[in-house]
């Protein structure tokens, strides 16, 4: 007797992989049995499918009938006659993760005469040679975050001729990107960046293979994202995701190159656990969250990332090539105004609670909650006030307005009659406020005069409230002559 | 050998906003350590919060708190930084 036929609907990211078909029919009594017959025709669909041992990655998920396998006998399940499967990727919290991973071509020996022209700069360094040039080709890099730093790591890396190249992100471009992530256009403004970066760079460089995992990095996903590479390339810019790709790293046994940037400042090492430390032997605990500001608040030269970011990309193609000196135990400090490097010996921490001796953090956890995050959200809702309200108690004269944002953000735009106080002179000019008045406090998007509404309850103070959405929500809302940064 | 040294605190990031300086002299009693030297730094200032966060370096070397430091010794002071 014959298997059940059965039919099983391929989602479009994976549709490049059996060729462009959106379904197709194949027979088999189980889940498990169906998944094999479908490898065994489309074998590059496999590594997305199925980890090393066989079984489906558990961002994939396979409904029989509208119904997920996790809930019936997983892998497992039965299938009849007529079935319908279906193929899902996803990430964490339901996203997609638009996994653009195109076919992946065989590995075939030795380059092109196309190649050969192209790469014939690196071909004449000894260092590099054929061998080098073809080492890049069979290597693969994992770049997280597409801004600053990624923008001159993805186009040196792909005009280097590295394999393959993964990128996560989840934004889309900004105008106030354009001024350092030179990798997008103007005409790429609100596109997703990741759909950009993919033009870009596939014109660039129409050999490497650029795979796009449009998606928060998150501690359900990073380990399946992170695995596929050679190295991984730490372009992100906010705390949570530094210390998630380091700890991902680390249990992986990847090198992290790590980049990282303030104003006219930037650092650069490589965190590589098997022979020095990680950037959890540096700083084993995160700043409290608003401590430390970030670019958007904090400001930043647009050629910094390209020259920080341009050093990741030295070193991630030294450790592809297994040339030369790696920045390994050595933390490289860029200081622009100075126009000086230094560079400070780094060592592993044997009692690192990742890469020591006997660590504690052997998976992944909570970043967001590890680096006190949320908390903004977690401002009692009876604290937070929206520029309506705002703007109606000001205009009748029941409540000052503090601006808490940096004196160079009110020179753009400011409120009238809003009393200048940036966050880091609230705690020594709180004197200056009266606990019998209403205060709202205000910044650019609401975060910063978040923390300090929370302070100042904390301090005692009643009658606190945070303009949520800040003084960005107030010239959309309330006056929109205000200028928008 | 006096009873306080005065050693040079090169300050980075946050910190050179929060101080105001890029470098800043320290007298910290004698012998002296990188703890020493931290409280005897947030005492002088109080406003940089994110010496808490900041690793240490002597010399070039990134230490920990119970290393001695001396007067000719380069110190820095690197709380971590998050831009991309």
């Amino acid at each position: 007797m014959s298997k059940p036929r059965v039919t099983i609907r391929i989602p479009t990211p994976l549709r490049p992989y059996v060729d462009d078909r959106d379904s197709l029919d194949l027979e088999g009594e189980t889940v498990q049995e169906l998944l094999d017959g479908l490898v065994d025709r489309y074998g590059p669909l496999k590594r997305y499918l199925m980890g090393d041992d066989g079984k489906l990655r558990n961002f994939v998920n396979v409904y029989v009938n509208d119904q997920d396998i996790r809930y019936l006998e997983q892998e497992n399940t039965a299938v009849d006659e007529g079935d319908t499967v279906i193929i899902v990727p996803s990430v964490a919290g339901g996203a997609f993760p638009h996994v653009t991973l195109g076919p992946r071509p065989p590995v075939r020996e030795g380059l092109t005469q196309e190649e050969i022209k192209r790469y014939s700069r690196h071909l004449i360094l000894p260092e590099v040679g054929l061998e080098g040039q073809e080492k890049l080709r069979r290597s693969s890099a994992l770049i997280v975050g597409m801004g600053g730093l990624g923008a001159p790591l993805g186009m040196y890396l792909t005009a280097a001729g590295v394999g393959r190249l993964g990128l996560v992100d989840f934004d889309v471009v900004e105008e106030s990107n354009l001024q350092r992530q030179v990798l997008f256009d103007t005409k790429d403004l609100a596109r997703p960046k990741l759909r950009a970066a993919q033009d870009r760079l596939e014109g660039l460089n129409p050999g490497v293979q650029v795979e796009t995992h449009e998606a928060r990095l998150t501690s359900d996903n990073a380990l399946d994202i992170l695995t596929d590479y050679d190295v991984v390339i730490d372009g992100t810019d906010n705390f949570p995701t530094r210390y998630l790709v380091n700890d991902a790293s680390v249990l992986l046994g990847k090198p992290n190159v790590y980049g990282s940037i303030f104003r006219f400042e930037g650092q650069v090492s490589v965190f590589d656990a098997a022979q020095g430390p990680c950037y959890r032997c540096l700083y084993p605990e995160p700043p409290p969250p608003g401590l430390v500001p970030s670019c958007a608040e904090g400001g930043v030269l647009g050629v910094l990332p390209g020259v920080v970011g341009s050093l990741q990309a030295v070193e991630a193609l030294k450790v592809l090539l297994g040339k030369g000196d790696a920045l390994v135990g050595r933390l490289l400090l860029f200081d622009a105004m100075k126009m000086r490097f230094r560079e400070l010996k780094l060592r592993k921490d044997p009692g690192c609670m990742v890469c020591g001796e006997d660590p504690t953090v052997t998976e992944l956890i909570d970043y967001e909650a590890f680096c006190g995050l949320g908390e903004e959200d977690a401002l009692d809702s009876a604290f937070q006030i929206d520029v309506t309200e705002a703007a109606a108690m000001i205009e009748k004269g029941d409540a000052m307005l503090l601006d808490v944002r940096e004196p160079m953000e009110w020179q753009i735009v400011h409120i009238d009659g809003a009393k200048l106080m940036p966050v880091g002179e609230v705690p020594y000019k709180v004197g200056d406020l009266s606990t019998a008045d209403n205060i709202i406090v205000q910044c650019h998007t609401g975060t910063r005069s978040a923390h300090i509404t929370q302070f100042l309850r904390d301090l005692g103070f009643q009658r606190v409230w945070n303009m949520a959405g800040g003084i960005d929500a107030w010239a959309a809302q309330v006056d929109p002559t205000l200028t928008r940064y | 050998m006096g009873d306080v040294v005065q050693v040079q605190v090169r300050l980075f990031a946050s910190l050179r906003d929060e101080v105001g300086h890029e470098t800043v002299a320290v007298e910290v009693g004698n012998p002296a350590t990188v703890d020493g030297l931290l409280r005897a730094f947030s005492g002088a200032y109080p406003q940089a919060r994110s010496v808490d966060q900041a690793i240490v370096a002597v010399n070039q070397v990134v230490v920990d708190g119970e290393t001695s430091v001396q007067a000719e010794d380069e110190i820095a002071l690197l709380p971590p930084v998050s831009g991309g």
